[in-house]
């Protein structure tokens, strides 16, 4: 099997698993309001334009992540006028953004699972450092934003 | 955690290395954590003049911090054999994929909101540079505290990867530079999420419009993004879908050029607000 194949397998093999995770957790949130049908087919469209995503990503020399193509893939299909947008939306609709999430949070705090050791090494002085910096691009942008929509009586 | 952001890696790649049950056990394990957090639920409390919403998503993340090898693994070693290193690894393999979820789920959002998000462009585009408040604030600050050479790698950005790669290929990983962004990135790493999620429902208080805000979301950290735009959605819930298709499309743009901003624009302006700050105190001083 060619390196391409079984790479692709492997990725394809982890979101299968993420997905029925997401599916679960969709459940224990929503209970039985879950439409199944739908919820599967809207989980498979999402896994292609997942996988599709990482192949645009490994094939192009630039450096833009996966994650960007996935979002602007998916933003394509679902504009006013492309004819899979009713199906596409349809579809993925009864999977809700919250509990991709609330699996994303998981995963992420199990791979710093190893690394809680680290939190001794740091000092508070970069601990508040870095709350500052976050608070910082936060309102940056915020502020930003809010000007220039204003200016454009947008709001 | 290995982040959306990681670019110059393909971290997928290693997955050959696990065994079915290292799999199966991250998938039962992610999927406890989830339930409960969901089982657990949105409660919000006020403080001061708003309130503060806590959201699942963030009790699962607490939790998953704590169900690991090095918390409760030390209480209960037999736990480690559920849940050890490989699957601590396995994890931050995933971490990009299961990103990607998320990525076109967003999409979605954004695509039938396609008009209003080309209404919203020039501000889309500005906000970008609204990440440059990173150092506006945060560099005065780290200089008080006695920082020196670290303020300019600590402020640069909100330092995820591509800022990582980029400093440690200029400076050095173990230059003062290199310290300061290790240490943000680390901070991020274990906080960021927690923090942004109470920062997302908490900003609304701020007088700032939600869309103001949900840009402000979308900031090239994928974890933080979503803590961020979820705990702002479930605070405004009637603008759900506004603030989704706005922080997704901030996030598409953040995605695209932060390194390049990074390297062009916030690096060269990080050395220069160093310079006129410790430049200014060294002839007060001197």
């Amino acid at each position: 099997m060619s390196k391409f194949v079984s790479n692709t397998l492997n990725q394809l093999k982890v979101l299968i698993l993420l997905s029925i995770a997401v599916l679960i957790t969709h459940y224990a949130a929503i209970g039985d309001k879950l439409n199944w049908h739908n919820a599967v087919i809207g989980m498979v469209i999402i896994v292609a334009i997942s996988i599709v995503s990482v192949k645009i990503k490994e094939a192009l020399p630039l450096k833009i992540p996966a994650f960007a193509w996935a979002s602007l893939l998916s933003l394509l299909l679902t504009v006013p006028g492309c004819p899979v947008a009713p199906y596409v939306l349809e579809m993925t609709k009864q999977i809700s953004t919250g509990e991709i999430g609330t699996v994303i949070l998981a995963v992420a705090g199990i791979s710093i699972g190893t690394r809680i050791d680290d939190i001794k090494k740091l000092s508070w002085k970069i601990v508040l450092v870095a709350v500052v910096v976050f608070i910082g691009t936060f309102f940056g942008s915020a502020i930003v934003a809010q000007l220039v929509l204003k200016a454009q009586g947008l709001i | 955690m290995s982040e959306n952001t990681k670019v110059n890696q393909a971290p997928e790649e290693s997955m050959t290395a696990f065994s079915v049950k290292n799999a199966l056990c991250f998938f039962v394990l992610i999927t406890l954590l989830s339930v409960a957090g969901e089982k657990i639920g949105t409660h919000s409390f006020p403080v001061g003049p708003g309130k503060i919403v806590l959201i699942p998503m963030v009790f699962t993340m607490i939790l998953s911090l704590i169900f690991t090898p090095d918390v409760f693994g030390r209480v209960v070693p037999a736990f480690k054999k559920l849940c050890g290193e490989k699957e601590v690894k396995y994890a931050e393999n995933s971490m990009m994929l299961v990103l990607l979820l998320l990525g076109v789920k967003m999409g979605t959002a954004a695509g039938p909101n396609l008009p209003k998000l080309i209404a919203a462009g020039p501000a889309l585009i500005l906000q970008e540079f609204g990440n440059l408040g990173t150092m506006l604030i945060g560099m005065p600050f780290a200089l008080l505290l006695g920082m020196r050479r670290e303020a300019v790698g600590a402020t640069v950005s909100i330092c995820r990867e591509p800022t990582l790669g980029l400093i440690s290929e200029i400076y050095g990983i173990n230059s003062p530079e290199g310290l300061g962004v290790m240490g943000t990135y680390m901070v991020g790493n274990l906080f960021g999420a927690i923090f942004f999620s109470v920062l997302g429902s908490f900003s609304v208080l701020s007088g700032l419009d939600p869309r103001a805000l949900a840009m402000a979301c979308g900031m090239g950290s994928g974890s933080m993004m979503t803590a961020a735009s979820q705990s702002l959605m479930a605070t405004v819930p009637e603008m759900k879908d506004e603030i989704s298709a706005f922080a997704a499309t901030s996030n598409i743009m953040t995605n695209v050029t932060g390194l390049y901003m990074d390297f062009l624009i916030a690096l060269p302006c990080a050395n220069f607000l160093y310079k006129l700050f410790v430049g200014r105190r060294e002839k007060k001083n001197g």
